[in-house]
């Protein structure tokens, strides 16, 4: 009997080595405590089997996952990114051969269709393609997630990566919260950002890693940022770093160009090189729109940089403001300059916040706290 | 099983509608003036002149004239960018056929039909 089976919708390969590499970690680091996890990965694609780092993953359309689960028997299937093909399996099985199920609710596939607003209403066109997203996308998906969040049969636990992201996005969309539900977040990896103690001078380097394919990654936000920065008379003495790829890249970066301390890195920066880029800086300039627990600012945590961003979303579940971080307002500008002007006079907090970011993210979110949690959702409680 | 909490989803979801009323401005204001045409003017002296007025962006205009009695034949001009058409033309009942599209927008188009009975008025000159 095959034991544990993760069916996504991205799995890691040598070819795309970032597809949800954060569901890649756990696999490992649940075969290091000894639980093993096949994956398939729904796709409509004829493809062959992939081995990646001691994983093998296989790729399937519905009819074959089912057909898949039919002839291997399996403990527990682990789902991330769920929606109704993915589960179409789980409903041919009749019931005495249901598997176990943990859900994990990551972000867009459990909130609703006007969240991220600020992404389709630059023009007309994009609002009409998300009106009837709302239609044929966002409606069967909240039909799916509240049909499997109550019917009794199915043998089903629900976690969520932050209590905010649950009851700010999710159980407002679906309407209904499931019996069995857990939160743990999304793994801040201590051992690739590893803490460095700050010295007072790494708060005049500020960087931020972030995409720039869309408006929620609040790009623009750290733009008028050091715009409204270089008024100050210390703004000569800080150093910007802005990292990320992405269509908007140029046309938001454009007005720092002018700003001699302000160097613009355009192109995608693989996880193994971020914690470098975490070593020469004391700030993390991360404002977001949308963020159901805001991994980026964890990472740059864990590596001892003090947080600049919003109090949105989960944010505020893991930075408290002149504690663990620094919070704005949503959309909030002179909040944001203000808390970069607080860290520049003041260098004791500054490095008091550093060390208690990367002691707090630790704690709440590190590889050990997050997997050991996990462990027990998939394998204890089942009824 | 524990119910949504609705107040605090509604807090966040308001705290929301100022930038999305905010966003939808700018969208309202810069949006591009809808397709329309508006009239057809035409005018009668030693030509048959036509001008079409129509509301869009980046608008090119077109005519068809077909005589109703088929002694000349249809007249198609194509688009242009002038919204003013000039024939030099017999006597006669015709067909106006007056289009408008823009240029950057794929079957993007309005017309409308009139008919004249043009009377050829002698120039001064």
């Amino acid at each position: 009997m095959h034991n544990y089976l993760m069916i996504c919708n991205a799995y890691p390969t040598m070819g795309n080595l970032y597809a949800n590499s954060f569901l890649h970690r756990r696999v490992k680091a649940y075969q290091q405590k000894g639980l093993f996890v096949d994956v398939v990965v729904i796709t409509t694609k004829v493809k062959k089997d992939e081995f990646y780092d001691g994983v093998h993953i296989k790729y399937m359309d519905e009819y074959q996952i089912a057909s898949y689960l039919q002839e291997h028997s399996f403990k527990t299937v682990l789902f991330h990114f769920i929606n109704p093909k993915m589960f179409y399996g789980i409903d041919q099985l009749p019931s005495h051969r249901k598997p176990n199920i943990v859900v994990w609710l990551h972000g867009f596939e459990a909130e609703a269709w006007h969240r991220r607003y600020y992404n389709f209403l630059s023009d007309v066109g994009q609002l009409d393609a998300q009106l009837q997203r709302k239609e044929i996308v966002f409606e069967p998906q909240r039909e799916f997630l509240r049909d499997i969040m109550t019917r009794e049969e199915l043998n089903i636990k629900f976690v969520y990566v932050s209590k905010r992201f649950k009851e700010l996005y999710v159980d407002p969309f679906v309407g209904v919260v499931p019996e069995r539900n857990y939160v743990i977040h999304n793994i801040i990896d201590d051992a690739l950002f590893t803490y460095k103690k700050k010295t007072k001078d790494d708060r005049l380097n500020i960087c931020s890693i972030r995409p720039y394919t869309a408006k929620n990654y609040a790009n623009d936000i750290t733009v008028d940022v050091i715009k409204k920065l270089s008024t100050k008379r210390y703004f000569n003495k800080l150093e910007f770093n802005l990292y990320g790829d992405g269509k908007l890249f140029n046309v938001i970066t454009n007005p720092l160009k002018m700003f001699d301390n302000v160097h613009l890195h355009k192109g995608f920066v693989k996880q193994d090189d971020i914690p470098e880029i975490h070593q020469a800086h004391g700030i993390f300039l991360g404002p977001s729109r949308h963020d159901s627990q805001g991994v980026s600012l964890g990472e740059a945590m864990s590596s001892g940089l003090v947080p600049v961003t919003n109090a949105i979303g989960g944010i505020p579940e893991f930075i408290e403001h002149k504690k663990t971080g620094m919070l704005a307002e949503r959309d909030n500008l002179d909040d944001m300059v203000d808390a970069i002007d607080y860290l520049y006079k003041h260098t004791k907090e500054f490095k008091k916040i550093s060390q208690q970011a990367a002691a707090s993210i630790r704690k709440q979110a590190g590889v050990e706290t997050v997997i050991n949690q996990e462990i027990e959702v998939i394998t204890d409680g089942w009824s | 099983m524990a119910g949504v909490n609705w107040e605090k989803a509604y807090h966040d979801l308001e705290a929301h509608i100022e930038g999305i009323l905010i966003e939808t401005s700018e969208l309202v204001n810069n949006a591009s003036p809808k397709l329309r045409l508006n009239d057809v003017y035409i005018e009668q002296s030693h030509t048959l002149d036509i001008i079409i007025d129509a509301t869009g962006e980046q608008m090119e205009y077109a005519v068809d004239l077909i005589d109703r009695k088929g002694k000349i034949e249809t007249i198609k001009t194509g688009y242009q960018k002038s919204n003013t058409f000039s024939f030099d033309i017999p006597k006669g009942r015709y067909t106006i056929t007056a289009y408008a599209k823009e240029s950057q927008k794929e079957n993007s188009r309005v017309f409308d039909k009139s008919t004249v009975n043009f009377k050829k008025v002698a120039s001064n000159e």
